[in-house]
């Protein structure tokens, strides 16, 4: 917390405790600090009526491991490694009907399978990769790549699956360029 | 197509009488003048019943909800998705269409349906359900378990042709045989006997009308009634009449008797909605009792085969009495007939009429939605065939979000307007909702009046986005990790700019304070214009320009150092579509409202795929994201947790323009991205910040649909650094207050904090802990 905004925020809990204020925005020019924080007739914001950042001691950033920094503190090396749940049977079973559709060459209808295989678990990059692998069969080489880096990007520490991954993107590489050679 | 004269032509004999010759003459010159007409009337009734027969409007559908074990999904929600299906409560569920409450969830017997990827059968379903999930998805005999179940998609609108005619076409082998034989026991006994006319009946008609003094009963056989329908106009002459009955015959020479009966269950007019007429048995059974013809019962069928002599005269909906006392001579008949039995007859005319007591709208209670689907439609589609040829289209739209959206926004701008003492009805709003991960756009909302389709907001108010732009400023730097990180120190101090035209732009802060040294994400969650600024001008504005480019903006943005803060309009869609790419990890994915498109006979026509295309590297996306965060839990959105849990750690931004004019939040879950504006048509001041105004209406939502947390995959560069929070110099065992920062490998600050030097002592540690 920086000092002027602790200053800020000492003066607002002045404001409220002497004259039970609110108040409202004031008119400026294009900015949302929201100043008025404070709680508002009517509103249910009063849970965060006091500036209370400055207890503050520790600050977990968001989005970033949540260990507690109390001795010397080194970079943590490596990402936590990311949700690797089981796909539940529903998932297991649209991946075999995806596997029988390819199989039987209808490409399309095995890639809607998959895309509702997706909206079921969006984060689960063997399905990522498994649409990428019928884009790249299609020839559609952009959507493979980037079916691909999608996946390699859920797929924390799953070397397996990044290998496939980096392959599908390779060769959607190689054939693009052969596809744009002139002959 | 060549027409063919009537086949019985007179032969000449030289061997007749003159009596016979002058007949002989007469019927030569009957076939010379009548033969061609005859076969004009031929070429007429096969063109057209061959032909396309009916303009049938496009149908469009909700996404379908699909069980799986381990949704998000209330009991008591899959019971009301149901009803809207138009499933019936009954005790013992056994046909499709039904369901029943169990102790801890629901029985229900799915209807079969044809989707893009093929058919799905009925299914006999258990549900189980605990705290708000659903556990257990059984088949209720053998109690296997059922690892997914597709319910039909519910019917949101359809694109209708100017005409207003309307019509869902049944097949002669989908119609109940119980149908059938009533319709031919009522209006036309001799059906499958005579030739298209029936002179017996029109000689009992005649005799009936002529003891009644006027006509009660007509002679018209099917076949006539169809052609009176399809081919000729309502005028009463001879002249029709003889029309009617030469192209009845013609029909059925051509035609097999159950061709015909097909075409006449789907031409019949059978209601009147508005403008919209209702044609045909398959619309009749929706219409009336908001489920398909095959899950009807034998009072349902009377009631529709009694409408056949007068659809607005007998409506069930206007005039009950008279409707329930028409199917009721009809059971009577049917009775007399033989059709059914007494005692069948007897029970059956016990029961209700059964109608829904509202008419399924063929006005849809979504407009904002269906203009992006037919705005999505007409980039493939001509308009004729969206009217015409009953296109089947898929959406992607969530009812029940769409709902929980429309209430939230309309319930809070009557609140806001009130509170902020804004004019009444001057406050309008609009919002939607998006999957991150595909694109699907689930709801959207264009205005306060969520069900009138007037001006869509969502799509058409192009309003300056004011901080919202923020983002793409930050995520420009920190896509320079040897220059920028979340811990680098920004200039928050005043700032003068001169534009090219030479005008000097003077930014400023919300609260008119500068801040002096600030930290990066600090100046993001906290939304620092002049730090911003500053931060822009560093990193160059084309630079920022083409990020937002990137981003999926399509519209091209004078290069002014003022859009560094939101100068610049775009309509809440374009919002949606920038921010998606944040939530989906740097991937631009077009915004979809339409998943297929199948024909009228549910053959696929087209797909509309996910699509993605990479456009950042991930690890600054990540960062930025961590930053909006941030927004969220310790920024000027902060007051989104007192509607929310902060364990969904919403990535977000507010924006605010002058004067305060526009209200916007944007913000993404791990599963949602909602984008909300308020502000007025007329463009004046609302009172209202982005916190204050729009960011309501987004946890009111949010808080209602159920969304899972954000947890934004870390990519395999970033690494996590502690920093002293004074300083954002790296922490030691003496610091006291210390944040936590993701950084791309390589780019963390290396200089230890003075608090590190420290030895960091219990006394001085409790100290820093009061203060």
């Amino acid at each position: 917390m920086t000092p002027p905004t602790l200053k800020l925020s000492l003066a607002c809990l002045g404001m409220i405790l002497l004259t039970g204020c609110s108040f409202a925005p004031t008119r400026a020019p294009v900015e949302d600090r929201e100043l008025a924080r404070l709680p508002q007739p009517g509103t249910d914001a009063t849970a965060v009526a006091a500036p209370d950042e400055s207890a503050v001691i520790v600050t977990p950033y968001p989005g970033a491991s949540g260990a507690q920094a109390a001795t010397p503190l080194p970079e943590s090396a490596a990402p936590q490694p990311f949700e690797s749940a089981p796909p539940s049977t529903a998932v297991i079973a649209l991946l075999d009907t995806a596997t029988q559709q390819t199989r039987a060459g209808k490409l399309d209808t095995a890639a809607a399978t998959l895309e509702r295989a997706l909206r079921l678990e969006p984060r689960n990059p063997e399905l990522w990769t498994r649409l990428a692998e019928i884009r790249l069969q299609q020839g559609d080489y952009e959507q493979a790549a980037s079916l691909a880096a999608k996946s390699n990007n859920l797929a924390g520490n799953n070397t397996g699956l990044i290998s496939r991954n980096m392959k599908i993107i390779e060769q959607a590489r190689n054939r693009k360029g052969a596809v744009k050679k002139p002959g | 197509m060549a027409a063919r004269p009537p086949r019985n032509k007179p032969r000449a004999s030289r061997a007749l009488g003159p009596w016979a010759r002058l007949t002989l003459y007469a019927l030569f010159a009957l076939v010379v003048v009548g033969a061609p007409y005859v076969a004009y009337l031929d070429y007429t009734v096969r063109t057209q019943f061959e032909g396309k027969r009916w303009a049938l409007p496009a149908r469009v559908y909700a996404r379908p909800l699909e069980l799986f074990q381990g949704l998000n999904l209330t009991a008591e929600q899959l019971s009301q998705e149901l009803v809207n299906l138009g499933y019936v409560n009954t005790a013992r569920p056994e046909t499709p269409g039904t369901f029943a409450r169990m102790p801890n969830g629901l029985r229900f017997v799915t209807r079969s349906f044809r989707f893009w990827d093929g058919p799905e059968s009925s299914v006999s379903v258990q549900a189980e359900f605990d705290g708000g999930i659903v556990r257990t998805l059984r088949d209720p005999a053998g109690g296997t378990a059922v690892d997914l179940v597709r319910l039909d998609p519910l019917l949101i609108g359809s694109i209708y042709p100017s005409h207003h005619e309307d019509r869902v076409l049944v097949q002669i082998s989908e119609v109940p045989p119980l149908l059938v034989k009533m319709l031919i026991a009522i209006e036309d006994r001799h059906y499958y006997a005579h030739h298209g006319i029936d002179p017996f009946s029109i000689l009992r008609a005649m005799w009936v009308n002529l003891r009644a003094g006027s006509t009660v009963q007509g002679g018209s056989t099917l076949t006539q009634q169809l052609v009176k329908n399809f081919y000729l106009s309502a005028e009463r002459t001879l002249w029709r009449k003889l029309n009617e009955a030469l192209m009845s015959l013609l029909l059925e020479a051509h035609y097999s008797k159950d061709e015909i009966l097909e075409a006449y269950l789907n031409e019949i007019f059978l209601g009147q909605d508005g403008k919209r007429a209702i044609h045909g048995f398959g619309l009749a059974s929706q219409f009336y009792f908001n489920r398909p013809l095959t899950e009807l019962k034998p009072e349902h069928f009377a009631l529709l085969v009694g409408l056949v002599r007068g659809a607005s005269f007998y409506d069930p909906r206007r005039h009950p009495k008279r409707a329930l006392a028409l199917r009721n001579t009809i059971f009577d008949t049917l009775a007399t007939e033989g059709v059914l039995g007494t005692q069948e007859a007897a029970s059956a005319k016990a029961a209700g009429l059964g109608v829904t007591s509202r008419a399924p709208s063929g006005v849809s209670p979504y407009p904002a939605f269906m203009d992006l689907v037919r705005r999505q439609l007409q980039r493939d589609y001509k308009e004729e065939d969206l009217t015409s040829e009953g296109l089947q289209i898929f959406t992607t739209l969530d009812p029940r979000i769409q709902d929980h959206l429309d209430h939230a926004l309309s319930t809070r701008i009557t609140q806001l307007e009130k509170q902020y003492r804004i004019p009444a009805r001057k406050l309008e709003g609009a919002a939607l909702v998006t999957r991150t991960e595909n694109g699907e756009v689930l709801a959207i909302v264009g205005g306060r009046d969520t069900r009138y389709s007037g001006f869509n907001r969502a799509l058409d108010a192009q309003r300056p986005i004011g901080s919202l732009v923020k983002p793409a400023v930050y995520l420009t730097a920190l896509m320079q990790p040897q220059k920028y990180t979340l811990a680098t120190q920004l200039d928050d101090s005043p700032l003068t700019v001169k534009n090219p035209g030479g005008k000097v732009w003077t930014p400023s802060n919300y609260d008119h304070e500068y801040r002096g040294p600030v930290a990066l994400h600090t100046a993001l969650a906290q939304s620092l214009n002049v730090a911003t600024a500053r931060l822009g001008i560093e990193v160059g504005i084309p630079n920022v320009l083409n990020t937002l480019k990137k981003l999926g903006i399509e519209r091209t943005i004078p290069p002014y150092p003022s859009m560094l803060l939101g100068a610049v309009e775009l309509a809440p869609i374009e919002v949606a579509q920038m921010y998606q790419a944040l939530a989906s990890g740097g991937f631009q994915t077009p915004l979809r409202a339409i998943r297929e498109v199948l024909t009228a006979k549910g053959e696929p026509l087209q797909h509309y795929g996910l699509s993605i295309k990479q456009v950042f590297d991930p690890a600054p996306v990540f960062l930025v994201t961590s930053a909006m965060q941030e927004v969220a839990s310790m920024g000027t959105a902060r007051s989104l947790y007192t509607q929310i849990p902060a364990s969904l750690a919403i990535a977000g931004k507010t924006g605010t323009t002058d004067d305060l004019r526009d209200s916007w939040f944007a913000g993404f879950s791990g599963q949602h991205l909602m984008v909300a504006w308020m502000g007025r048509d007329d463009n004046r001041p609302i009172g209202l910040t982005g916190a204050s105004g729009a960011l309501r209406v987004w946890g009111d939502t949010i808080s209602r649909i159920g969304t899972q947390p954000l947890r934004p995959a870390p990519p395999a560069n970033i690494t996590t650094v502690a920093l002293d929070a004074a300083t954002h110099l790296r922490a030691g065992p003496g610091c006291g207050e210390v944040v936590q920062l993701p950084f791309i490998a390589g780019s963390a600050p290396q200089e230890l904090a003075p608090c590190a030097h420290q030895q960091g002592n219990p006394l001085s540690r409790f100290l820093k802990n009061i203060f």
